[in-house]
């Protein structure tokens, strides 16, 4: 988050790609460090930021190097931003774990 | 005044070919803008995953750590027609740290030359980051519907 006195950021670095889940999580963390007034011009950017980060699990993710600005509107400085420096991020969840024990035939 | 600057490509959502139309505008922006010294050294940099023009450009010079990014928006997007500030990519790592200057602009010949005449400043005349920053507000206060902080 920037602008308005504001200079805050949830970073990660992981072995892994970033969940969606996860993603949301750091933007919700954001969000709640903000005060009220600046939290409610950002409405609609957060808002923006957290549809990106959808779209991006419906698509399986999205790959490195992606700098996404979202501005509030009019305003010279407020904004949202997300980067992706290496790697993949914001993935659908993993399937659950397969149990144990299971199984099956094919035949004709 | 951007009132008279026709916008460019409003469909570039859309129409792909209006996308790729308006990445070549920029380009042409870009190439100008550097003319005066034939720098090389020049790279695709950001990715556009779902074509929303956001970036719609840009370009890094990784041994220099400089890079340019221009997000394509339309009027009803921003009450701001054109936006710039310089912003660091990565700027906790030695490896992928690009200072950059940001622009989001609607597409228009008035923007297209506020647009090269910062990025002449920035890679050309290379000017020191307060000057950038101040040459961004300038331009991005040149454009309709300014709010203060």
């Amino acid at each position: 988050m920037q602008g308005g006195g504001i200079n805050d950021s949830e970073a990660w670095t992981l072995t892994r790609p970033l969940e969606a889940n996860e993603g949301r999580a750091k933007l919700l963390a954001l969000q709640a460090r903000l005060p009220f007034r600046e939290r409610m011009m950002r409405l609609k950017a957060i808002a923006d930021a957290n549809a990106f980060i959808d779209k991006c699990e419906v698509a399986g993710g999205v790959s490195a190097q992606v700098s996404k600005s979202f501005m509030v509107s009019g305003d010279r400085n407020r904004r949202v931003d997300i980067e992706v420096i290496s790697g993949v991020a914001f993935v659908p969840p993993p399937p659950p774990p397969t149990p144990t024990g299971q199984q099956g035939s094919l035949s004709c | 005044m951007l009132a008279t600057s026709e916008i460019m490509f409003s469909k570039f959502r859309e129409n792909r070919d209006e996308y790729m139309q308006s990445q070549r505008e920029w380009l042409e922006v870009f190439n100008a803008a550097l003319k005066p010294i034939h720098q090389t050294g020049w790279e695709d940099w950001l990715r556009d995953p779902f074509f929303e023009g956001t970036p719609i450009f840009s370009r890094v010079n990784r041994r220099m750590k400089k890079g340019i990014v221009i997000n394509q928006i339309l009027p009803s997007d921003d009450d701001l027609a054109f936006r710039a500030y310089l912003d660091i990519f990565a700027d906790d790592s030695d490896v992928d740290l690009v200072e950059h200057v940001v622009i989001t602009s609607v597409l228009s010949e008035e923007t297209k030359e506020k647009a090269r005449m910062l990025i002449n400043a920035h890679l050309v005349h290379k000017l020191p980051s307060a000057e950038i920053e101040r040459l961004c507000e300038i331009l991005t206060c040149g454009s309709v519907g300014t709010r203060q902080e």
